[in-house]
């Protein structure tokens, strides 16, 4: 494409199975990447140096999180266990088991204090050393997915969100259960709160994405929309810095809303066009401007939506993007396939 | 889309609680195959081998649609399945158990609804395990016992060493009277060849013919017919006892002795009025033309230890009987020569699937199309359709050949919708 950069990384490393999940420590000194099949490798994030494999899960990872301020994170696995490890020692700190076989979700909530597993139906809540503090009654459904509301100034305090079929409920820590909640007749499987902690958009199977508009914080008054009209359920979804514009997966284009003023109710979105197949993948700086995105074919792209409707830059990993992620900082990002390439990619090159 | 060659073939096991899914699970897991087997249990399950490639799912079933049951779908097994399809290591076969009360509707349904699903799996066949001692007790009642039998590609009457030789046939009797294309076996302790569970080749229905030509054909008032060369004399029909108090026969002229023969007996024999005899019975009758005369009884001579005494027959067949009927569910087969217009064919099968796809739970078949040289294949479950060109037609004869299982199936309209498809 003409006008277009070819990507090259900073450094690239390969794993022997699809990176599955792959994530930089809160100070960015450490990039885990964990394969499927259950192995975690640490890698000096700046260098691309491994720095210590870990065996973590027998038969496989399902996902990782790194503690907050911490060199320590947390692997999920298929054998029932969640497990906190010390990214500086390799050693295992604790063993969590978490209720059910396939322990599909986990993460730290921003505070650092807490850490939420789902597995099946089961939703535990954990202390930071891996003491458990909650194991939530039974949901109604399997949990498709989890995430803590971001940290904000105007909204303190840990929140957890986590989704399945019949819809969204809200955990706050100290509580025996889920305190409130948003139905849905459908089946959510992707929850990405906005960084204002004001809107909450949920990807879904049957090829739709659900906005709750949360003006005053998730226990103020809300109102919700349904987008329908996507190719595919919904893979990824990611928010710009400013809360302001949600970019979607679900088709071959991207499709980001604006949520100013009144929208994304009566809005057009913007669509941006590249990728061939599936977007997989998607990432906002959480600062800047750019978007990274990233599908079924392995292409990789940089965007500045908004100002351009081409992406800046390209790149071809040669197997479906697994992951992306911007390092803290917002000067480099990595992107990591289903064939095991892990690559570190830099902005200044597109500069 | 994937050609259907590089997709992993998924097995989905059912049965009711007790019918052998575990053993049966186990001897797949610890048997040499050569194959890798990723096995998803149900949250009950209780495989007994300390394995890695065995997951255990909780069964979360949801509609896609409001209200639609054609859209109901395992979602735990989609996110499963999904990361497990990511993995280097590939898996040659899926085992996917279910809970015993459930309904195979939503596991199979999976694999036509998404996507992902779509594009890297294919549904292989669906494999039901019945209890033959037990099943007695569910047959009737439970709907999910009903559906598990019609929805299978593969039924095996498991601990058939427990129930009598009549039994076991009354059983695959009223069995075949549901679901007349899958494939039967019978077993004792789950001990059954693993080509017949695994790689099946979903809706080959080549080898349900070949296995069941039966399975096609209209149903007679009688399971059995056979042609005897009668010599003038007085002759006696011993029968035993068996499951049915009494049983029809008549004695029809035959030709000669050969199959045509006993084909074209079979019509004249329809129309005449059969004798209804007692069980136990030493029924005597006279024959006063010498030649070559056709039996047909109602109930297989082997379940009366029936037979006349002192003569063979010279040539015998079994029919398929029309005396076991499920008011509920049965299958309703469809074969005939000619090539299909596609357009009609469509918008038949459209309508059809849309007004009664509730009902049908499975169809299968192999059609013609005009102008195509290769062979359609398809299958479905409820509404849902997937269909493929196969190989080419060849030297082989161009023909149709469906098969609707539901509930409530109305034969005649099936098949003269189906006919008017016809180019």
């Amino acid at each position: 494409m003409p006008g277009v950069k070819a990507l090259e990384p900073l450094w690239s490393q390969r794993l022997n199975d699809c990176i599955i999940s792959a994530a930089f420590s809160s100070d960015g000194r450490y990039l885990a990447a964990a394969e499927i099949s259950g192995k975690l490798v640490i890698f000096d994030a700046r260098l691309g140096q491994r720095l210590r494999e870990i065996p973590a899960h027998g038969f496989g990872i399902t996902s990782i999180s790194w503690r907050p301020g911490t060199a320590e994170l947390a692997t999920a696995g298929q054998d029932g266990k969640a497990r906190l490890w010390s990214a500086t020692t390799a050693d295992k700190l604790a063993e969590l088991a978490c209720g059910a076989e396939w322990v599909e979700k986990l993460q730290f909530s921003p505070s650092g204090l807490y850490l939420a597993t789902s597995a099946g139906k089961k939703l535990r809540l954990w202390s930071h050393t891996g003491e458990l503090l909650l194991a939530a009654p039974d949901h109604s459904s399997t949990i498709a997915d989890l995430e803590w509301m971001p940290a904000t100034a105007r909204f303190p305090g840990d929140v957890l969100a986590y989704c399945g079929y019949g819809g969204l409920v809200f955990l706050k820590p100290g509580q025996a259960q889920g305190y409130k909640s948003f139905e849905y007749k459908g089946s959510m499987l992707k929850i990405r709160w906005s960084p204002d902690a004001c809107f909450i958009g949920t990807g879904n199977q049957d090829a739709s994405i659900q906005f709750f508009v949360l003006p005053e914080g998730v226990d103020g008054p809300s109102r919700d929309l349904v987008m329908w009209g996507y190719r595919s359920k919904i893979l990824d979804m990611a928010w710009d810095p400013q809360s302001r514009y949600l970019a979607t997966s679900g088709s071959s284009t991207i499709i980001i809303w604006n949520c100013g003023g009144k929208g994304p109710a009566g809005s057009k979105p913007d669509m941006l066009d590249f990728h061939m197949r599936l977007i997989s993948e998607l990432a906002w700086q959480s600062s800047g401007p750019l978007l990274a995105s990233g599908c079924e074919e392995g292409l990789l792209a940089l965007w500045r939506p908004g100002k351009a409707s081409k992406p800046l830059a390209t790149a071809h990993l040669g197997a479906p993007i697994s992951q992306i992620q911007w390092a803290p900082g917002d000067q480099t990002f990595l992107a990591a396939s289903e064939d095991g390439a892990l690559n570190l990619y830099a902005i200044e090159q597109i500069k | 889309m994937n050609p259907s060659s590089s997709r992993v073939p998924v097995t989905v096991l059912t049965g009711f609680l007790g019918s052998g899914k575990t053993t049966l699970l186990n001897r797949i897991l610890t048997e040499e195959h050569g194959k890798k087997i990723a096995v998803i249990e149900n949250e009950f399950g209780e495989i007994g081998v300390d394995q890695d490639l065995v997951i255990n799912a909780e069964e979360e079933i949801f509609e896609m649609n409001n209200g639609c049951i054609c859209c109901t779908v395992r979602g735990d097994l989609i996110r499963i399945l999904g990361n497990l399809m990511k993995r280097r290591e590939k898996f040659d076969h899926i085992l996917i158990e279910t809970t015993g009360m459930a309904d195979p509707g939503p596991v199979a349904q999976t694999f036509f609804v998404d996507d992902e699903m779509q594009q890297r799996l294919k549904l292989d066949g669906i494999v039901t395990l019945v209890d033959a001692k037990h099943i007695w007790q569910h047959i009737d009642d439970a709907g999910e016992a009903k559906e598990q039998i019609a929805f299978a590609d593969v039924i095996i009457l498991n601990k058939a060493d427990l129930v009598a030789p009549a039994d076991l046939d009354r059983l695959e009797a009223r069995i075949r009277s549901m679901n007349a294309a899958a494939r039967l076996y019978r077993a004792q302790n789950a001990q059954i060849e693993l080509d017949h569970v695994l790689n099946m080749g979903g809706f080959n229905l080549d080898r349900a013919l070949e296995l069941d030509p039966k399975f096609m054909e209209p149903e007679y008032p009688f399971e059995w017919g056979g042609i005897y060369s009668f010599t003038p004399g007085t002759y006696t029909f011993q029968v035993g006892p068996g499951p049915d108090p009494e049983m029809d026969i008549v004695l029809e002229p035959a030709a000669g002795a050969s199959e045509e023969d006993l084909r074209n007996a079979i019509e004249k024999a329809i129309s005449r009025d059969f004798v209804t005899i007692p069980c136990p019975v030493r029924h005597t009758f006279t024959i006063s033309e010498p030649g070559h005369y056709a039996l047909f009884t109602q109930h297989h001579p082997d379940e009366f230890a029936a037979s006349i005494e002192g003569i063979e027959p010279l040539v015998t067949r079994e029919f398929k009987p029309d005396h076991e009927h499920d008011e509920e569910v049965s299958s309703v087969g469809i074969t005939t020569p000619g090539d299909l217009d596609s357009k009609r064919f469509n918008s038949w099968m459209s309508e059809l699937l849309q007004n009664r796809g509730t009902d049908i739970f499975r169809m299968k078949g192999i059609v013609s199309i005009a102008g195509r040289p290769e062979r359609f294949v398809f299958q479905g479950v409820h509404m849902l359709f997937d269909g493929r060109p196969d190989r080419p037609w060849g030297a082989e004869p161009r023909r149709n050949q469906l098969i609707f299982i539901g509930r409530n199936l109305d034969r005649e309209a099936l098949q003269k919708g189906f006919l008017r498809c016809l180019a």
